[in-house]
């Protein structure tokens, strides 16, 4: 017979004992019968109507077990969890993509926009600077006397009331 | 909507990818759910149950070292949180279970495809339903280790290989301990529902 365990001892768990024929029956439904032992079994149930009848009882409970309905997770399963992960995790516990991608998007745009300033930098050199190049050219042509009296910044000008 | 494989899952909820995280629980939920229920025998343990292998394989993803199938790792989680129900429930003597009438009626708001009883006759699905409470309640009268291995064979329909490695226990076990629960089950049926 195909069997790991021994039908007549006790279960090692302390169970006590299987009877040979609810042995038959579990392995019958289970597959786990030989060809031979199967088409053995098959004539006993045909032949013996107390077996076929302890058969069929044994089988209404396993059939019954197998078609148990079975239960749906509540809808808001997964909305429930994710929030307690949150909660216990202060908010931390995910990778929050959304953020996430929203960062990398600007980080992106913030490094594009520097190789485009530094390229033109490279390209085209420093821009002069044309207001300071007027500044000094005027400041030569002024007479030296209105540069002395010329107010400098920080400095009251000369004509001020505080000037004696 | 395609699910992504499990070694991809995995990935993600290694990364800590919320979209992989909900992926996992909607394409798993229902099976944990419908073990625990049947184990823990009371709807809103289970619920409660369910949420706690979910943060519980979040938080262990990483150890998770793909050795086993990923619903077997999840299943394991899963039993092993419901075994610790059982004994925390009885530690509080705890023995009100939810009215298996109201149980029933969510059975068949939940899921009414299921139960298929639509077309029988009043008496018939009377006796259908008593019988599912009988042997529902029997479940209920296994001890611990009996409980989960019929339960993950028999209404999960998990292989032995499958139940071996989420219980950590020899196949031979798992198939002797299947049979025995079998054979109480079906005591316990004959002596509840002659009527």
């Amino acid at each position: 017979m195909a069997t790991d365990f021994n039908i007549s001892s006790p279960d090692h768990d302390g169970a006590g004992e299987l009877s040979e024929r609810e042995y038959l029956f579990n392995a019958y439904l289970e597959g786990n019968l030989t060809e031979e032992e199967r088409e053995k079994f098959d004539e006993r149930l045909e032949d013996d109507s107390s077996f076929r009848r302890e058969y069929e009882e044994f089988r209404e409970v396993v059939d019954g077990v197998r078609n148990l309905p079975r239960q749906s997770a509540p809808p808001d399963m997964s909305r429930n969890v994710r929030r307690r992960i949150r909660i216990r995790s202060g908010g931390s516990f995910f990778a929050d993509t959304s953020i996430q991608h929203s960062r990398n998007f600007h980080e992106v745009a913030a490094v594009a926009m520097m190789v485009v300033m530094a390229s033109t930098y490279l390209v085209m050199g420093v821009p002069p600077d044309r207001g300071l190049e007027n500044v000094e050219r005027k400041g030569l042509e002024l007479p030296p006397r209105s540069r002395e009296s010329a107010p400098r910044r920080g400095h009251a000008p000369s004509d001020s009331p505080d000037q004696p | 909507m395609s699910r992504r494989p499990d070694r991809q899952l995995v990935r993600g909820l290694q990364q800590r990818d919320e979209d992989a995280f909900e992926e996992m629980v909607e394409t798993y939920q229902h099976r944990v759910f419908n073990t625990i229920y049947h184990i823990v025998g009371d709807r809103e343990e289970a619920k409660e149950v369910t949420q706690e292998v979910f943060i519980a394989v979040f938080k262990h993803i990483d150890s998770f070292r793909g050795d086993s199938k990923f619903s077997t790792w999840l299943f394991s989680i899963a039993t092993n949180r419901a075994k610790n129900r059982i004994k925390y429930l009885s530690r509080r003597d705890h023995k009100q279970h939810q009215n298996i009438q109201a149980t029933t009626e969510s059975k068949f708001d939940d899921n009414p495809d299921s139960v298929g009883h639509s077309s029988a006759k009043p008496d018939e699905e009377a006796m259908g339903r008593e019988l599912e409470e009988v042997i529902q309640a029997g479940i209920e009268s296994l001890k611990e280790k009996y409980r989960t291995i019929v339960v993950l064979r028999d209404v999960e329909n998990l292989s032995y290989k499958d139940i071996s490695e989420a219980l950590d226990v020899p196949e031979g076990t798992v198939k002797s301990r299947l049979y025995r629960a079998r054979s109480k089950l079906k005591s316990y049926v004959q002596e509840h529902y002659e009527s």
